[in-house]
This record gives structure tokens, sequence and C-alpha cells, in this order.
């Protein structure tokens, strides 16, 4: 106990020195805790607007369709499976597609798309693109041939509420077909690839110029009412559904969004890493400073019976202090913007463009978790324990005889 | 009851080209309840002698016995701990922590001892008190002088119930009062406790009040003779 007490009092014996390394820990503790929220916070983002406009948790398909989308390859006598789906307790939602791949033309221009053809009242319980609506409705009750198209898609075909545009694809036997949709509603989720490739019609009009029947589909959507135990919950809807289907989770239907989500977590806490290694140069150079500013005292301390090992200790507390309080405000400011920051957002409109185009959002919130700042605080301890050994080595090299007869 | 013996104690610096012997054959013998002053001129191997003495140096040749302890026979650790429990040291800087107040200083070498607190709290005042600086027990260095701040020093050489106490120079930096004072302390724990007392001096005061005092000259004792 005393020994931590003169390491905490020597830290304060030079006011100014100590508070430089300590401000410089604390500076990039913040500069890299604030770069690790704003990158989870965008990545979360882009997962979650992954999983609740385009994905959701979990999705069936017929063996080979996700390799080779024909209109051919659909499922068949799955109300069973959908009904037990919705049995368990953490699915919030499942909905059920025929889609087909389409030419979109309008007076002004054509286009590709994916159409999905949906019953909006389950959509909405596995999506959330009506939520995302800039214009118009998200179908209207009682009329027929009606879709839904992103802002991209209006820009590019020329295309308002109410303008008529023609799809054209292939019906269930492989034949040509198509017809005259009017638009209903235009959408814009932060993903521009995803908006310029769908478009949403209700399913009994897609059935009726496709020849599918209702009991046939091409893509069953589960969503699950939050992300924890994605694998657990996966096994054990993939338990239900019959072998000859293909059952996948969000991270097996978009495996670069679960790599960047982990590698982003990895590069994150190598960045925080790199910081905290750039510091331990300046601790070390405080910590040899004190050392050899207080070598009479310590050559003392040996004479009068003092060991080695609480020598050690007393460097290694001293350099734990200088680490610990300095990422404690770094983390501390951090925390308190992030709380900010993570409800008022970092609005990056100006780059609304670029961002979208890989998915992410123009709005970024920060957002931090507590197994990062574990991660810290053992990356503290680490950083403080390699800082301690250079002068842990000059202070044991220290011969009292010396330098007590020296003046 | 013989404390201290060495037998034929050597000391060689080979840090120049030319060897330089600090020490160079010195047999000496001291007993129990001593106070003795060794004198010399500067770079006669007093301060060499001492360190030899505390085990914070080794010989280059020679045998240290300390209560019959040969501590070349030691450990690194071992001389350590046995300075711990048999040694109490006065430098002539001081060098007290700065951090800690005078109590604070005195304890610490009894919590290195590993004692309990109640017993360090109160040695620690007792030796204070002994040493005329009750009233500063929570003083830091800083605002004592340096006669107080030497008095702690010999405070917390006892402390620790050392067999003896090596003081090297322990008067160079102190006014003739301070001296006057410290001596007349140091002289009645000699006298009252029986506590044995080897200084390494110039201070002819110092000289004055020592009972036994060896000259050291180019490394041997020159002259060796009670007062």
């Amino acid at each position: 106990m005393e020994l931590i007490k003169i390491a905490w009092r020597n830290i304060w014996r030079s006011k100014t020195r100590s508070m430089v390394v300590i401000l410089a820990v604390t500076f990039g503790m913040l500069g890299g805790g604030f770069s690790t929220a704003v990158m989870l916070g965008a990545v979360d983002r882009r997962v979650d607007k992954a999983i609740n406009n385009e994905s959701a948790h979990f999705q069936v398909h017929q063996d080979g369709y996700l390799e080779n989308p024909e209109p051919g390859l659909f499922m068949t006598d799955v109300q069973a499976m959908i009904n037990e789906f919705k049995q368990k307790d953490f699915v919030s939602g499942v909905s059920n597609r025929l889609l087909v791949n389409a030419m979109m033309q309008s007076p002004h221009n054509t286009s590709g798309a994916t159409v999905n053809g949906i019953n909006p009242a389950q959509e909405k319980q596995v999506s959330s693109l009506h939520e995302n609506l800039v214009e118009g409705t998200y179908f209207e009750a009682d009329k027929n041939n009606q879709v839904v198209i992103s802002k991209s898609t209006a820009e590019k075909l020329k295309l308002n509420v109410r303008s008529k545009m023609v799809l054209t694809f292939q019906d269930k036997e492989g034949n040509l077909t198509g017809g005259a949709f009017r638009v209903a509603g235009i959408f814009n989720t932060s993903n521009k690839a995803f908006d310029e490739m769908n478009v949403f019609v209700l399913r009994k009009d897609l059935e009726s110029l496709t020849g599918f029947s209702e009991n046939q589909t091409h893509e069953i959507a589960v969503l699950f009412e939050d992300n924890d135990d994605l694998k657990e919950r996966t096994a054990g809807l993939k338990d239900i559904t019959p072998e000859r289907l293909d059952a996948r989770n969000w991270k097996e239907l978009n495996p670069e969004l679960g790599m960047m989500s982990m590698m982003t977590e990895k590069y994150l806490s190598y960045l925080v890493a790199i910081i905290l290694f750039a510091l331990a140069f300046g601790i070390i150079n405080t910590m040899l400073m004190a050392i050899l500013e207080r070598k009479k005292e310590l050559a003392m301390l040996k004479a009068i019976g003092m060991n080695e090992g609480k020598i050690r200790i007393m460097i290694v507390w001293e350099t734990l202090f200088l680490t610990a309080i300095g990422s404690l405000a770094g983390l501390a400011i951090n925390q308190a913007l992030v709380m900010w920051l993570g409800k008022a957002g970092i609005n990056l409109a100006a780059f609304s463009e670029g961002m979208e185009s890989f998915g992410f959002g123009s709005v970024i919130y920060p957002s931090i978790n507590g197994t990062f700042y574990l991660q810290i605080v053992a990356l503290v301890i680490l950083t403080a324990l390699v800082a301690s050994i250079f002068p842990i080595i000059r202070a044991s090299k220290m011969k009292p005889a010396e330098i007590l007869s020296s003046n | 009851m013989k404390i201290i013996e060495t037998k034929n104690l050597h000391k060689t610096y080979n840090s120049t080209q030319v060897p330089v012997h600090a020490v160079n054959g010195i047999d000496l013998s001291i007993e129990q309840g001593e106070f003795t002053a060794i004198v010399g001129p500067s770079g006669s191997g007093k301060t060499t002698l001492l360190n030899l003495i505390g085990g914070l140096d080794d010989p280059t040749e020679g045998e240290i016995f300390v209560n019959e302890v040969n501590i070349g026979n030691l450990s690194n650790k071992e001389v350590i701990d046995f300075r711990l429990k048999n040694i109490g040291f006065v430098f002539q800087a001081y060098n007290l922590i700065p951090v800690l107040t005078a109590r604070e200083n005195v304890e610490f070498i009894m919590q290195m001892q590993k004692r309990n607190k109640k017993e360090r709290e109160a040695r620690a005042i007792e030796m204070l008190e002994s040493v005329g600086l009750g009233d500063r027990v929570n003083s830091r260095p800083a605002k004592l002088s340096g006669g107080q701040q030497q008095r702690v020093a010999v405070a917390r050489a006892l402390a620790s119930k050392p067999k003896f106490i090596l003081a090297d120079e322990p008067t160079a930096n102190l006014d003739s009062k301070s001296t006057e004072n410290l001596l007349n302390i140091m002289h009645e724990l000699n006298k009252k406790e029986n506590i044995t007392f080897i200084f390494s001096t110039h201070d002819q005061r110092v000289v004055n009040q020592a009972r036994r005092i060896i000259t050291i000259e180019d490394g041997k004792i020159k002259e060796d003779k009670e007062q």
C-alpha cells in the first residue's frame, strides 16, 4: 500500500512533465476511441440497414437459386415450415417473396432490376422499406399493378409518383411476359446498389403475370427481434428447414458485410494498440527522466534494504498511473462525445453520394461497446508494463555505493 | 561482544589504467556499543570501508563478519535482507523520500520489515520524539531544515532496530548548532541504548565526541586510538 502511495505522489513531483504525458495519452485515446466509435457506428448502421431493408436475418431459397436465380428454381409447400418459424419467440416476422429479373422501361430510359413480389402486410414485419419512402405510398388498397421504386431508379427513368412504366420478365415457363405498372411510391435507402437493383410489386399481380401459384415462392425472409445469438438462432431455424432447401443467415448471405464488421473491429483494436505503442515511447522517456532524477533516492532505498522486486513494483505503479489517468480521461471524453453524437449524429451530407455508393448512410451515429473498453483496459495495462521495462532496467543497474558516494 | 570484524580487507578500483587501492588490507574489529569515528583525508578510503562493512560494495579480497556472519557468502538478495535487519544508514545528503512525511519516512523501513501498522506508527513517533521532532511528524522533508532532516534520517536508521548504524559524513551539510544537536542525540542513544555508531567524518566536532578514532590513509589504518 505504501508503495502505491509513494508511486502516486511521485508522479505529481513534476506536475508539468506528468501532465504533458497524461495529456498526450488523453488525446491519443480520444483520437483512437472516437475513430473507433465513428467507424463502428458506420458499420453497425450499414449492417442494421442491410438486415432491416435488404436481407432480414435469415433467408430460405430453393437449392441453387442464389447461385443461378432462374424463375424455375422456386420452393413449394413451405407453409408448414413458415408456421414453425413463426412459433419461435425470437422471430418477429416472415415474408414470402416471389422474385423475377426484369427489364424496366419508361418513355425515357431502360434499366434492369429484380422485381420483388410481396405481400405488404407481411413485408412490413421483416423490412423497414416502407419507412424509407420519400414520395407516394407503400401500395394503395384495391389497386392493381402498382410498383414501388427507388429514388435513383426514378431519376434514371425520369419517373414520378403515378407515372407509368413497363416491366418485362420471364414467366414460370420461361416465356417472355410483362405488364404496365403505375408508380405508387418512391423509396430511398442509404444503399445505392440495392436501390438501383430492386423494385417492389404486389405478389398477387406478379403471380397473375408469371403463372406462379400462392403456394410457390422464391424467397422466405425471416427477421429476428434483435441481433443477438445469431449462430444459435440460425441453427434452430436450419433444423426446421428441409434439407432440399438452402437456408442462410445474413452473414452467410452477405459475407462481405460479416467480414467488414469483423475486420473493422480487428483493425480498430490494432489502431488503438499502435496509438498506445507510440505513446509508450513518451511514457518511457518521462519515466527514464524521473528515474535519473531520483537516482540518489533509489540508491538510498536499495541501501536501506528495499529489494529489487519492490523497486520494480513502484516503477510499474508510476507508469500505470501515468497511462491510466490519461486513458481514463481520454475514454471519458470519448464516451461523452459518443453519447451526444450517438443521438445527434454526424451529418456528412456533403459526401452522401460517395458514402451511399458503398452502402453507408450520410449520417453516422458513433457507437462503442463494452468489449472495446475491456480491450482498452487490457492494452493500457500491457502498455504500462512494456513502458516500465526500460526504467526498471535502468534502476536495476544502479549501484548504491557508487551513487551515494558521488556528489 | 564483537559486532564487526574485517580480515585483510581489500578494495581495488580498475576503472582507470592505474588500479586504485581504496582499501588496502584493513584488519579491524568493532565491539557492541562503540562510538567510533573513521577519519582521514579525502580519498583515503573512509567511505569505501563503510560501504564494504554495510554490504553496499563487494571486497576485492578479504572477509567481513557482521555478528559472526560472513557477508561475502551471502547472495545479493540475502545481503539486501541482511542490511534491512541489521544495519542502519545515515547519509551525508539525508536522502529522505521527499513525497513522504517525517513519520512516513520512518515508518517505511519498518513496513519493509513487515511489521504491523500499529507497531510501526507507535515506534515512528517514539523515534521522532527521541530525536526532538515530536512536533514535526507530519512535515514533509522540504518543510524541514537540514539538521531536522538529518535527525529524521537518524530516527529512520534507529527505527529498524539495527545492530549498528553507519553514518557517512552525517554533519557535512549541517551548521554548527544542528551538528551539536545531532551529535548530542546520537551520543545519548549510544549511552542509553548501547547502540553502536560508526562515522566516517572530516568534522572535528564529531571526532571530539568519538570514544575511538581510526585514522585511515591510502586505504590503510594509520592509527587506531581510544580517547
